[in-house]
């Protein structure tokens, strides 16, 4: 997926100017309150159509026509931050059939994809529960079954961790791992620097209405960049770095996990 | 957020499986049984029966069925109550009487009618109510014809009813621990920022909930798979034949 010479505004303010970046593997987007990363998102999914610029999707290019976001939704799916936002129906089922029906398949084929949605998600028990009934984190989880049951080359999750306890997010991400194991390419916007160095291939920091855009390890090791973007170095990279200085680990690692940390410090100095 | 007891009782009923159709015909006779016989006895055998049928095959617990109709049974019970009292000359048969206000046997009998045919027409509705979820009736309704756009407004308000409710209870939980409503001017004043706020943010939240359903490919319709229901012969000869014994007990003479 990729975008080409990006212009945003937002409620009249400009929040993007001339963004461009190729997404390719697991991505994550970083950036302050405010910096753009939810319009960004937006703009990638055909919802907020930009001032100039364009998004490819496999090459095409997205018309802001009827037709146009009808082909990009077939491909492109946007999960937003809060799941009430997404939740129209009364039951889980019924919100998850909604998309697919949208695409106008077979009733016995959105039957499948529903149940393919909720299994992935497993939320197969919630099926019939009403969604006020449902906790933040299951709201968030059919949210995600909603989008998913289109069956998407791309998804676009705004913070999909927020609010999620540490089990939950576990348990989220061993959830997003096999969707990408169906074939989706997982895009995440967040603010846990710690998540995104252990979770993404690559990642695109928005600041000042600019994108900057490289290996996460790398990016997220930068830290002019990331003070400048409101964040903070990944704990795994910022005890590597300090442990280096001290000379008790060899400078210019960066370890990605707690376990990569515990494997360098095995190793020692001289590594 | 829990919602209403009939929406909660609704959602865990066993009898939500069956044909809205199969349940709208026992409910709607016997409320068409209630209202419409002439004589008390038949009015609380309709009681007893939606009473019985609600805690029993239905599945509906005490609780939550003592919580749906405590509101209209305390509606009913004041109405009730005010057709004791006649105003005007007094009548032959008055019981209690002062000044031109009076009770009489006929008042007496008359609010007693109205009492179990209230209670039982109630618990008639309240049966139909407690064992299906909105969502199964605006299915039904789907499938009787009445136009999409009603039924969407519908089925978008009941859902926004729920996050509503849980936002302004939010809102009032935090006026609260803020002193809001210390006081009468003081709570009046936090009372009426708190509907705006709420009608302000309903607004808003309908607008983000429009691209929300922009992004899943929302072209004008809110169309959604239907779960089929069981009808079943068996329950629908049942209540024919309920409903049939109760008519002949209304039409018979009873002295």
């Amino acid at each position: 997926m990729e975008v080409r010479g990006i212009d945003a505004a937002y409620l009249d303010h400009p929040v993007l100017a001339q963004v461009s970046l190729c997404l390719t593997g697991r991505t994550v987007l970083l950036g302050a309150n405010g910096s753009g990363k939810t319009t960004l998102l937006r703009v990638l999914s055909g919802a907020h159509r930009p001032l100039a610029g364009e998004v490819l999707v496999g090459g095409t290019r997205l018309k802001h026509t009827r037709d146009g976001l009808r082909a990009h939704r077939r491909q492109v799916q946007l999960v937003l931050q809060d799941p009430d936002d997404q939740l129209f129906s009364a039951d889980v089922a019924a919100d998850v059939s909604f998309g697919p029906l949208n695409l106008g398949l077979p009733e016995a084929e959105v039957h499948d994809r529903v149940a393919e949605a909720l299994a992935l998600l497993q939320i197969t028990h919630l099926a019939e529960r009403p969604t006020h009934q449902l906790s933040y984190g299951e709201r968030k989880r059919a949210a995600i079954a909603g989008a998913v049951a289109m069956r998407p080359q791309v998804l676009l999750l705004d913070e999909p961790t927020s609010g999620l306890d540490p089990q939950g997010v576990r348990e989220l991400l061993a959830t997003l791992a096999g969707l990408e194991a169906h074939g989706t390419m997982l895009v995440m916007a967040t603010h846990d620097v710690d998540l995104a160095l252990g979770w993404a291939d690559q990642a695109a920091v928005v600041s000042g209405g600019g994108v900057v855009h490289g290996p996460a390890a790398e990016l997220l090791n930068d830290v002019d960049l990331l003070t400048r973007a409101r964040l903070h170095r990944p704990w795994p990279l910022e005890l590597s770095a300090r442990l280096a200085v001290r000379g008790l680990v060899p400078p210019g690692l960066r370890p990605r996990t707690l376990e990569e940390v515990i494997s360098v410090l095995d190793a020692g100095p001289e590594h | 957020m829990a919602g209403p007891a009939v929406d909660r009782a609704a959602w865990s009923s066993p009898w939500r499986q069956r044909s809205v159709g199969d349940k709208a015909l026992l409910c709607f006779g016997l409320l068409a049984v209630a209202i419409a016989a002439p004589q008390w006895p038949v009015a609380v055998a309709v009681l007893l029966i939606a009473s019985v049928l609600a805690l029993g095959p239905a599945g509906i617990r005490p609780q939550l069925w003592a919580r749906s109709v405590a509101a209209p049974y305390t509606f009913i019970g004041i109405g009730a109550v005010s057709v004791l009292f006649a105003v005007g000359a007094a009548p032959t048969d008055a019981l209690w009487q002062a000044g031109p206000v009076s009770v009489s046997a006929q008042t007496v009998r008359d609010g007693f009618l109205l009492l179990c045919r209230g209670f039982a027409g109630t618990a008639a509705v309240l049966l139909l109510a407690t064992t299906t979820p909105i969502v199964d009736l605006l299915q039904a309704l789907r499938r009787w014809r009445i136009p999409d756009p009603l039924l969407e407004v519908a089925s978008l308000t009941y859902r926004l009813l729920f996050l509503l409710s849980a936002m302004t209870g939010t809102i009032r939980a935090s006026q609260e621990a803020r002193l809001g409503y210390d006081g009468l001017r003081r709570g009046y004043r936090s009372l009426g920022t708190l509907l705006s706020s709420t009608l302000l943010r309903s607004w808003d939240q309908a607008r983000r909930m429009e691209d929300g359903l922009a992004g899943r490919g929302y072209e004008g319709a809110l169309r959604t798979l239907a779960r089929p229901k069981r009808h079943s012969a068996r329950f629908v000869a049942g209540s024919v034949g309920l409903l049939v014994v109760l008519v002949v007990l209304a039409v018979l003479p009873w002295r």
